[in-house]
């Protein structure tokens, strides 16, 4: 008790032994030396890196002044793009490939082609550093060949697909996602599980992208039952906005089961979106589902489909607690020809009386 | 016996702030790492997806922007006409004029030709009463709400009762967003489907030159004190929150500039009209409610996406806002204090509460206290001097390593400042900072600590110049401090 109130009783730094006060010390001073030479470190290593991007940005300046006149005139077939080449020196490469890219990305159909034959005797590195560096490398090097020569190295981008990186997986599924490459669709559909993180929307916006010759296939995912809930709900969501007529019959078989939340909804959707009215009497039991989601998709598909039987439903679902729910009734009865139901609540004293205001704002 | 009573105490708080210095650097050092690491992923990563492909492709989800203003009539006509022109396939702009006393609401109205519309409620947060909503003629997307005065908070959930996209991104109403700044907020949300909250940076607007709404040439302000903020601010976004988010404890996002899942936020009611520090309060309480229900989730950092903003040049008005900022912290803090050295709340409660709890909220008590104690201790002749002037001294130092390595973080992924003399500049001003500057911040904080719960209502207003530098008509009045957030 005696030793350890002394200690307490010691002011800081002299409950050390005096034999190793001064080491003490000499740890502190050093500590401090040593922060100092850090501090002076970081201000030199700032300072070089602020030198080196002048560097770099000056002689991209200048590598752009000499190229960009030329690529133009290249683009527009004035110039064969051997004499733009030739102002490509040794060491250049890979900067001209990026300068090349940042136009490519822009581009489309002919002119991109003439792009693609002027990097195309670049690109080895490029190819080599799909396989290569860390994953962000990876994956920008799969970006570049992606939109630099998509149908001389879809081969490559393709073998990306298996990349342990999500990231790269996502950049070579992106890349593929094009209407000439639709014959990888399944492939893409093969990695969609490595893409469970990402948002659905973005997913189906990605799928979509492949055009209407993927729908086939899209079809046959969502009718998979052995495939998880949610690549299933981006399959129909990427069908609904290709606005896929066949895709309807699946996405109403896809009502029969038991409920999924994302899946029902994103079928119902594409009921909405491409089904066809005999299709009303399969989405009537989903406008009371517990879940007040999938009721509302329900009540807004009927809207689409149903006609003045459904009325009465849609009426009835005008008190529903959710106030997503309310707002398709309302749009669903103004579909099906009941406007006056509309007004009339707009003037009352319901509770959602501003809603139906709004509704009867929206164009029809 | 008093006398040794007295030493008792001065030594224990001796102690004790030895070891708050040696706790806070540790962190300050751990999260500078951390954040080193994941600025030079990520600068790479930036790279690897196009953001404008991200546009073109329209898989962003749509957004509404929620601007609460209160007494803006310099600024909101610019700061509305940035918004509108932000790069982004589909959102919305919803102003909320809280009661604004002066001409903010018909600035609103004669630029964009305001009429009065009609829109249904999606939520029902309590709120003080809308008196009015607007929609522009020639900008559909914009609507202001006009409502009774009732605070941020208040203005905020209002804007929340009248939102209809799955995200919305709430703003200060004085600042400014770089064009792209919404898709790469956004862009979390689409990497990963647990994202409920994602925040961006602030930067100081102060100095740089703003033409249409859009920041043009980025350079240090005049005022000094606004150039501390500079540095402070580089320090506690580049190496603060993002070693936070690279550790997974992020528990602030600011309220300058930080897109939210809706659903969720309704779910957990909204913003919290009960404090002034109400975008912290908000964070803490979504970690709570996602780990209370299990819910996968993400809270993070994206430090591209920038909100430039204007910082107080007058001491009395920086002295407020920390204050206020202060008071912030530890009362949202304190109403979720269960968190602290919860294991249910895993990393959050077991590491970044604590931290924020104890280092940050109440760390300026231990300093101010500590400095009394060393100078009463040194004065008696009760302490080893040159042992503690010589800790105090690696303290500092270790500060002062801390700040420059920030501007260091700077040059390295985003080269805002690109004149060489501004440069040079940050790094005498990192250095500067340490003798004076942070000792003021660390006094009002002190003062923040003790100012009591009062006054979570108010709105924090400062001598605001305009975005585009025009001063406003007339003088403004003084305001109590409230809410502009970090």
């Amino acid at each position: 008790m005696r030793i350890l109130t002394e200690t307490f009783m010691s002011p800081p730094g002299s409950w050390i032994p005096a034999d190793q006060a001064g080491g003490a010390m000499v740890a502190v001073l050093v500590g401090i030396a040593a922060m100092l030479l850090i501090t002076v470190l970081l201000v030199v290593v700032a300072l070089l890196f602020r030198y080196r991007n002048r560097r770099k940005a000056v002689r991209w300046s200048r590598l752009e002044a000499r190229w960009e006149p030329m690529l133009l005139e290249v683009v527009s077939g004035e110039r064969p793009a051997a004499e733009l080449r030739l102002m490509v020196g040794r060491g250049e490469q890979l900067y001209f490939v990026d300068f090349v890219y940042r136009y490519a990305r822009r581009l489309r159909g002919t002119e991109l082609e003439v792009l693609s034959g002027l990097v195309r005797p670049y690109l080895k590195p490029i190819v080599e550093g799909v396989r290569t560096g860390d994953p962000e490398r990876r994956a920008r090097a799969v970006q570049t060949l992606g939109v630099l020569d998509l149908g001389g190295q879809v081969r490559t981008i393709s073998r990306a697909l298996e990349d342990p990186s999500p990231l790269v997986t996502m950049v070579a599924a992106r890349a593929l996602s094009r209407p000439e490459q639709v014959a990888y669709a399944p492939l893409v559909l093969a990695s969609m599980h490595r893409f469970e993180s990402w948002s659905p929307r973005f997913l189906s916006s990605m799928l979509a992208s492949m055009g209407r010759g993927a729908a086939p296939i899209l079809r046959s995912t969502l009718a998979d039952h052995t495939l998880p809930a949610g690549q299933r709900s981006v399959a129909a969501d990427a069908l609904r906005r290709l606005a896929d007529p066949h895709a309807a019959e699946v996405a109403v078989e896809v009502l029969g089961e038991p409920i999924d939340r994302d899946l029902h909804c994103a079928a119902l959707r594409l009921i909405a979106e491409v089904g066809q009215p005999e299709y009303a009497a399969r989405l009537r039991p989903l406008t009371t589902a517990a879940d007040p989601v999938v009721r509302g998709q329900a009540i807004g598909a009927l809207g689409r489909l149903g006609g003045a039987e459904d009325a009465e439903s849609m009426r009835n679902a005008l008190d529903d607690p959710s106030p997503w729910v309310v707002i398709q009734a309302l749009r669903g009865l103004r579909e099906v020809g009941r406007d006056d139901v509309v007004e009339e609540m707009s003037i009352s004293v319901h509770s959602r009386a501003a809603t139906a205001r709004q509704v009867l704002a929206e164009a029809v | 016996m008093l006398l040794l009573l007295v030493k008792l105490a001065i030594v224990a708080v001796n102690y004790v702030a030895l070891l708050y210095f040696a706790l806070l650097n540790a962190a300050y050092l751990v999260t500078s790492l951390f954040a080193f690491r994941a600025l030079r992923r990520y600068s790479r990563r930036l790279n690897s997806l196009d953001v404008e492909e991200l546009l073109r492709k329209a898989g962003a989800p749509p957004v509404t922007v929620l601007l609460p203003a209160f007494n803006e009539e310099a600024g909101c006509v610019a700061s509305v006409r940035s918004l509108l022109h932000l790069n982004y396939p589909e959102f919305e702009v919803v102003v909320i004029n809280d009661g604004s006393t002066d001409g903010t609401l018909e600035r609103l109205r004669k630029a964009y030709d305001l009429v009065p519309a009609v829109r249904g409620p999606t939520a029902d947060l309590p709120t003080e009463q809308i008196r009015q909503i607007y929609r522009s003629r020639h900008q559909p997307r914009l609507w202001l709400i006009d409502k009774e005065n009732g605070g941020k908070s208040d203005a905020l959930n209002a804007g929340l009762n009248f939102c209809v996209t799955p995200l919305f991104c709430a703003m200060d109403a004085d600042g400014v967003i770089e064009r792209d700044a919404l898709i790469r907020l956004v862009r979390p949300f689409l990497e990963d489907g647990d994202t409920i909250a994602a925040g961006g940076i602030v930067r100081i607007l102060n100095g740089s030159r703003v033409r249409g709404g859009e920041v043009g040439e980025v350079m240090l302000p005049e005022s000094l004190l606004a150039r501390f903020q500079v540095v402070e601010y580089l320090r506690a976004f580049l190496a603060g929150r993002m070693g936070w988010d690279a550790l997974g404890v992020m528990l602030i996002i600011s309220g300058a500039f930080g897109v939210f899942r809706r659903s969720l936020v309704v779910e957990a009611g909204g913003f919290s009209r009960d404090t002034v520090g109400e975008d912290m309060e908000l964070v803490v309480r979504l970690h709570r409610l996602s780990r209370e229900k299990k819910i996968p989730y993400r809270v993070t950092f994206v430090p591209d996406p920038v909100a430039w903003t204007e910082a107080p040049e007058t001491l009395r008005g920086l002295g407020r806002q920390r204050d206020r900022w202060q008071r912030g912290l530890l009362q949202s803090l304190h109403t979720h204090r269960k968190m602290l050295f919860n294991p249910r709340y895993g990393r959050v409660g077991m590491v970044g509460y604590p931290y924020f709890y104890l280092l940050e909220g109440l760390g300026p008590v231990v300093e101010i206290i500590g400095y009394a104690a060393f100078i009463v201790a040194v004065a008696m002749g009760w302490v080893s001097t040159p042992f503690v002037i010589a800790f105090l001294t690696l303290a500092l130092v270790f500060g002062i390593a801390i700040s420059v390595a920030s501007v260091a973080l700077e040059e390295l992924v985003f080269r805002r400042y690109a004149r060489l003399s501004d440069f040079l500049q940050l790094f005498a001003l990192a250095v500067l900072e340490n003798f004076g500057y942070r000792q003021m911040l660390t006094f009002w904080r002190f003062r923040g600590v003790f100012a009591g719960r009062g006054r979570a209502r108010e709105w924090g207003v400062h001598q605001r110049r305009g975005i585009d530098g025009t001063p406003p008509a007339e003088p403004e009045l003084e305001r109590p401090a409230a809410t502009a957030s970090r």
